[in-house]
This record gives C-alpha cells, sequence and structure tokens, in this order.
C-alpha cells in the first residue's frame, strides 16, 4: 500500500501530533508500505527550509517519497525552481493555493504552471486541508483548462462530494487529471468513479496524520469494486504516476 | 471494532450531492454492513423543502421497521405548521424529539424566535421527547450553547460536533450538563475525539453517521483509530445514546 497524501512537522490550527514518528506509527499499524509526504514548514514558514528537512527525512527512511512545496507567495519565477526540485530527487511538487489563500487566477501560480509542464514532474493541488464550511467550486475547472494538454499527470487532492460533478465532467475532458481519494468520505465514491472507467486514475490518500487513517481506509475497504481496482488504487496507480 | 452501535444522526431521501442509497432498503443495508442496531433519521425532504411531506413519509418509512426511529424536523417560518406537526407526530413512540436546522436550508439563524417557541412547548407539553438534534456549524455553535442555558430541561444533540467550532463545541459541552456532541463529519481531523473525551468527558459524546449523506466509514473510522479507552468507545458508539434516547422496540 502506498499512501499518496501524509505531512509531517508542526500544525499550528489545533493541537494535535503530526510528527514524523507519528505519522510512522499510523503507517506502520495500517501496513502502508510507503507514503508521500512533506514538512509543514514548507508549507506555513519557508518553501526551500521546509523541502531540505523533507529530503533529508527522505534520505533517512526509503518508505518516505519525497514532495517538494513552493509557496508561491514568495515565488519569483526565476525558471529553476521546478528543474531543481526534479534534480534534488523529489518525485513530485504539490501546492495549497487555499491553505496559502492565493486564487488560481494568480499570475506568479501562471508563471509557475509554465515551469512545472516544461519539466514534466507530476504536480498535486491541494483543495481543502482545513475545513471552512464554504466551498471554492470552479477550482477543479480552472486547473483542467490550465494543464489540458499537459503530458505529465495532476493529481487534485483533498476535494469531498461537493466537488463529484465537477471533478468527474474534467475528466472526461482532460486525460492528465488525476484524484486522491483522502475525502471519498463514501464508498460510492470509489464505485462512482469507477463506473466512469477512471478506477486507473485514482491514488489512495489519507491526510495522514493531520486526519484519521481509519475514516479514509475502510471508505476503499467497504467500496464494492473488484479487488484489482483496489489493487490500483492502493498501489499500482501511483507507482507509474511518480515512475517508483 | 465488534461493539453494538447506535446512530443518533441519519436521514431519509436525497440530498444535491451524491448520495446513490437513499431508499430505505439502502439504508438497512448499510446498518446491517455496520452492524449498526439502531438508527435515528430525520427527513432530507423535511429539511431542505417541505416538512410536512417529509415528516409524513419518515412516519411511514420508521412505523413497521423495529431498528429505525426519526426525529421531527420543523421549520420556524411555519409556526402554525410547526405546532400541528409536534401535536400529530410527539406522541408517536417512535418520534425520539426534534430535529432543527439552522442558516442556510431555513434562513433562519439558530436563536431565532421560532426556535424558541418550539422549545417551549417541548418542554411544556412534551417532556418526554426532550431530545433535540440541531445541525450546527460556525455561529451556530455559541448560539446552541447559550440555548441550552434556557432550557435546562432539553437534552441537545450538537450535530456534527459543532463542525469547523468543534473546540468552542467541546468546552461548551463540557460546560452544559445538558449539551451532547456528535460526531459524524466528512473531515475527520485526528484528535477531535481525544480532546472531546479529555474536555467534555466520554459521557458527552454520541456516535453519528450522517447517513447516506455520508457513509458511516467516516466516523467509524475516526473512532477506529482514536486513543480512547474502550470503556469509552462503548459508551459513545451505544451506551450514552441508549441512555438519553431511551429507545424502545415497539
Amino acid at each position: 500500500m502506498i499512501d499518496a497524501n501524509t505531512y509531517f512537522g508542526f500544525w499550528p490550527k489545533h493541537e494535535v501530533d503530526v510528527s514524523l514518528d507519528y505519522l510512522k506509527r499510523i503507517m506502520d499499524r495500517h501496513g502502508v508500505d510507503r507514503f508521500v509526504s512533506l514538512s509543514l514548514k514548507g508549507i506555513f514558514y519557508d518553501y526551500e527550509e521546509g523541502n531540505h528537512d523533507t529530503l533529508k527525512e527522505a534520505a533517512s527512511d526509503p518508505r518516505l517519497i519525497p514532495a517538494a512545496t513552493v509557496d508561491l507567495r514568495k515565488y519569483y519565477g526565476n525558471g529553476r525552481v521546478v528543474r531543481q526540485c526534479l534534480e534534488q530527487g523529489f518525485k513530485l511538487i504539490r501546492l495549497f493555493p487555499n491553505l496559502q489563500g492565493w486564487p488560481l487566477n494568480y499570475a506568479p501560480f501562471l508563471r509557475f504552471m509554465d515551469e512545472v509542464a516544461a519539466a514534466g514532474i507530476p504536480l498535486m493541488i491541494t483543495l481543502i486541508i482545513q475545513p471552512s464550511g464554504s466551498h471554492c467550486l470552479g477550482m477543479i475547472t480552472d486547473i483542467a483548462r490550465l494543464t489540458a494538454g499537459w503530458h505529465s499527470p495532476v493529481i487534485v487532492s483533498s476535494f469531498d462530494h461537493f466537488y463529484y460533478p465537477e471533478m468527474l465532467a474534467v475528466m472526461k475532458t482532460t486525460p492528465n487529471i488525476y484524484v486522491d481519494s483522502s475525502l471519498f468520505n463514501t464508498p460510492d465514491s470509489y464505485q462512482l468513479f469507477a463506473s466512469r472507467g477512471y478506477a486507473s486514475r485514482i491514488v489512495f490518500g489519507s491526510n495522514a496524520p493531520l486526519y484519521y487513517f481509519a475514516s479514509a481506509s475502510l471508505s476503499l475497504e467497504k467500496a464494492d469494486i473488484p479487488e484489482k481496482q483496489k489493487k490500483m488504487i492502493l498501489s499500482e496507480n501511483l507507482t507509474k504516476l511518480l515512475r517508483l | 471494532m465488534n461493539i453494538k452501535i447506535i446512530d443518533v444522526h441519519a436521514h431519509q431521501g436525497k440530498w444535491f450531492i451524491l448520495t446513490h442509497k437513499t431508499g430505505i432498503s439502502d439504508i438497512l443495508a448499510i446498518m446491517r454492513n455496520y452492524e449498526i442496531e439502531k438508527a435515528v433519521l430525520s427527513s432530507s425532504l423535511a429539511i431542505i423543502n417541505d416538512p410536512e411531506a417529509g415528516n409524513r413519509d419518515l412516519a411511514q418509512t420508521v412505523k413497521n421497521q423495529p431498528e429505525l426511529f426519526a426525529y421531527l424536523m420543523l421549520n420556524p417560518n411555519y409556526m402554525d405548521l410547526s405546532l400541528r406537526e409536534m401535536a400529530r407526530y410527539l406522541p408517536n413512540e417512535k418520534f425520539v424529539g426534534l430535529k432543527l436546522y439552522s442558516e442556510g436550508y431555513i434562513a433562519q439563524p439558530l436563536d431565532c424566535a421560532g426556535h424558541y417557541r418550539f422549545l417551549e412547548v417541548l418542554c411544556e407539553k412534551y417532556p418526554n421527547k426532550n431530545v433535540v438534534l440541531f445541525h450546527c456549524w460556525h455561529e451556530s455553535v455559541s448560539k446552541l450553547i447559550g440555548l441550552a442555558r434556557s432550557f435546562s430541561g432539553v437534552k441537545f444533540i450538537m450535530g456534527h460536533m459543532g463542525g469547523t467550532e468543534w473546540q468552542e463545541a467541546v468546552h461548551g459541552a463540557a460546560k452544559a450538563e445538558n449539551i451532547y456532541l456528535e460526531i459524524s463529519s466528512g473531515y475527520p481531523l485526528r484528535s477531535k475525539i481525544e480532546d472531546a473525551v479529555r474536555i467534555a468527558g466520554a459521557n458527552k459524546i454520541l456516535y453519528g453517521s450522517d447517513l447516506p449523506l455520508l457513509d458511516p466509514a467516516s466516523s467509524l473510522g475516526m473512532l477506529v483509530d482514536a486513543e480512547i479507552s474502550a470503556d469509552a468507545k462503548v459508551r459513545i458508539l451505544y451506551g450514552n445514546a441508549r441512555n438519553i434516547l431511551k429507545l424502545t422496540n415497539p
């Protein structure tokens, strides 16, 4: 099993242990073989320092697949940031527009996307981590428009059932769009996406240790889809996407 | 977990977002799948649109299902109708109390005059049906804490544990004897359950799934992973609801 969506470090918005040690305990308890992760310092404080921490931890534990992040509020577009991430060994770049408060029509983001497209590194864009009770319908459509024609995959992560019609609509027209399942909060969700032929475009994610891992795993366990598709979702799809 | 389960927050009917499993046979199948012994439902039709039609459908549904019970949904924009609904359904042993909403669907704040009137009538005429499940997010949390002070004879169940304001909800439940926290959530943030047990106490927490809008997997997963005692899990999943709701098998 590979978890596509984890974090480690310090979570400032409520008291919770999200240390790397605790994340590893969760992964061990639930039989997760490898996990894509990044330091929360890179989201909240300084992305270069956070990326450095992520690489350091990945170097000492081969289970940790390093994801880089770039805070576009600090991005000045020298054209080398993404290339540098690739050279450092990152497998994926993650962006957090809602958590950092920048929109998808933000000029630094548009410029950054040119860099990502040129480098061909997989990208993950996260919609919701901290629930606000409001929704950002239309973001997925914007992501699809921006990345249409790309060869490299774009994974949209942490979206719930409010977004399913939008997600299914863009998956039909934009073959490089993939989804992470961390907020698939009903087994029906897997059935819905699989029934449209998209089982090969779902990667399992938990949002651990910020979210309870079992909420995500139980939804997939209870989903009425073939075991072969569950295996694809649990590891095979991500292995292909990240060329692990 | 091999623990008996009572689900205090479930629904009958459709929603405007994904729920394929809206029929009563679907609900019963989900309950069997997760070994949920009893569930208390409110009508989504009553919440979103037409309380009279929704409550009527729900009364028919629960009538012959020993594992299903009902909350009566009232809309404070329709006072006369609501008072008639109370008289019609609250004497029915399958109705355990009220489900009340605020903001969005009904465009009224939680502490609106209509809700005050419902609670006065409940205390005066139906004191044995004194359980009220309030959908609760954002500013509704502090309003419910205030309302609980005014109606000490009512047991308030704070739906979704206050949602975004779950920390305020937990402290509010710790201070008020008559506020209980229901845990259903599509955003299973870790530490919520542990904090609620530590601050408000395991006796103040109730299991709810919000099915079929959500699946029990989400909220059961929270309890599977929560680092609390086995005794606390038994209370949350079953014991507290049994004590508060006094469900029978007519």
